[in-house]
């Protein structure tokens, strides 16, 4: 979970800082760059961080039946 | 800096350092109110920071600055400020008929990215020739200039109903204004930016430049 955490916190990161840098520039190149390669990394910063839950609250929920069963 | 763009710098540098709180201690998302800020450092706050940016963008695209940031687009910006009364870009840009910020989507409102999917696809050709294919000698419209972009402004003013070519033959303002009679037709206003004859051409000077 923690590792996931971190990979999504470090492409939101870097995606933010992307689209921080295109802010301050006026071109159409800028909204290319920040749209593609920014956009893209905050997208694929999220769903790791979703996939992260996902993973991380499936075994619990197992758990959670098993105990219930028994 | 516009106030937009002041507000979404301020939202990417929060969630910056949101997310490097994350990276830097994931173990907070043991507690509860750890996940919740998880969820809002890595979700909400950045997703919410990239629709703000493409609306900051998207705005920022309409400027006449970022027109002509483009090198192919630099004698067009010219045109502007050509000291001619009988050059429509000229009269329209330096009375302020036309924002002089928002000078060249004003008039070419269906440009690119404002377009349809097609018009979309033509933006991304220009990015890609601008870059490696080569820009063409000679820059035209792909279809031909639409009159709605004159009569969004035109259309129910004195100048324009009553004016004495527009009424000199019957049916020929209802022509203008269904476009079956172009504003740019030979004999009316023809001359739009002209780019070919800018050498030597004078110069009007923006007071504070």
């Amino acid at each position: 979970m923690e590792k996931r955490l971190r990979i999504a916190a470090a492409l939101v990161s870097a995606g933010l800082l992307v689209e921080l840098m295109t802010l301050f520039w006026s071109h159409p190149t800028a909204f290319l760059v920040f749209l593609l390669l920014g956009g893209s990394l905050i997208v694929l910063g999220v769903l790791v961080y979703l996939l992260s839950l996902l993973k991380w609250t499936a075994p619990r929920a197992a758990e959670t039946s098993r105990g219930g069963n028994s | 800096m516009e106030p937009l763009t002041l507000a979404v710098t301020g939202l990417v540098v929060l969630s910056i350092v949101f997310a490097l709180v994350l990276l830097a201690r994931p173990s907070v998302v043991h507690a509860t109110l750890g996940r919740v800020f998880a969820f809002a450092a890595l979700c909400v706050i950045p997703l919410f920071a990239m629709t703000l940016g493409v609306t900051d963008h998207v705005e920022r695209s309409k400027t006449t600055e970022f027109c002509l940031s483009c090198h192919a687009m630099e004698p067009y910006g010219k045109s502007l400020l050509v000291d001619d009364r009988a050059l429509i870009p000229a009269v329209h840009y330096q009375n302020h008929l036309v924002p002089a910020d928002k000078a060249c989507f004003t008039c070419h409102t269906d440009y690119t990215m404002y377009g349809d999917v097609t018009a979309k696809l033509r933006g991304l050709r220009h990015v890609y020739v601008n870059y490696i294919g080569g820009v063409p000698k000679k820059i035209a419209l792909y279809t031909p200039y639409n009159n709605r972009e004159c009569l969004h402004c035109h259309l129910g003013s004195r100048s324009f109903e009553e004016g004495a070519t527009h009424t000199l033959e019957e049916g020929t303002l209802a022509k203008i204004k269904s476009n079956r009679l172009s504003c740019m037709s030979s004999g009316c206003h023809e001359s739009a930016h002209n780019v070919a004859a800018l050498r030597g051409a004078e110069l009007w000077k923006e007071p504070g430049q």
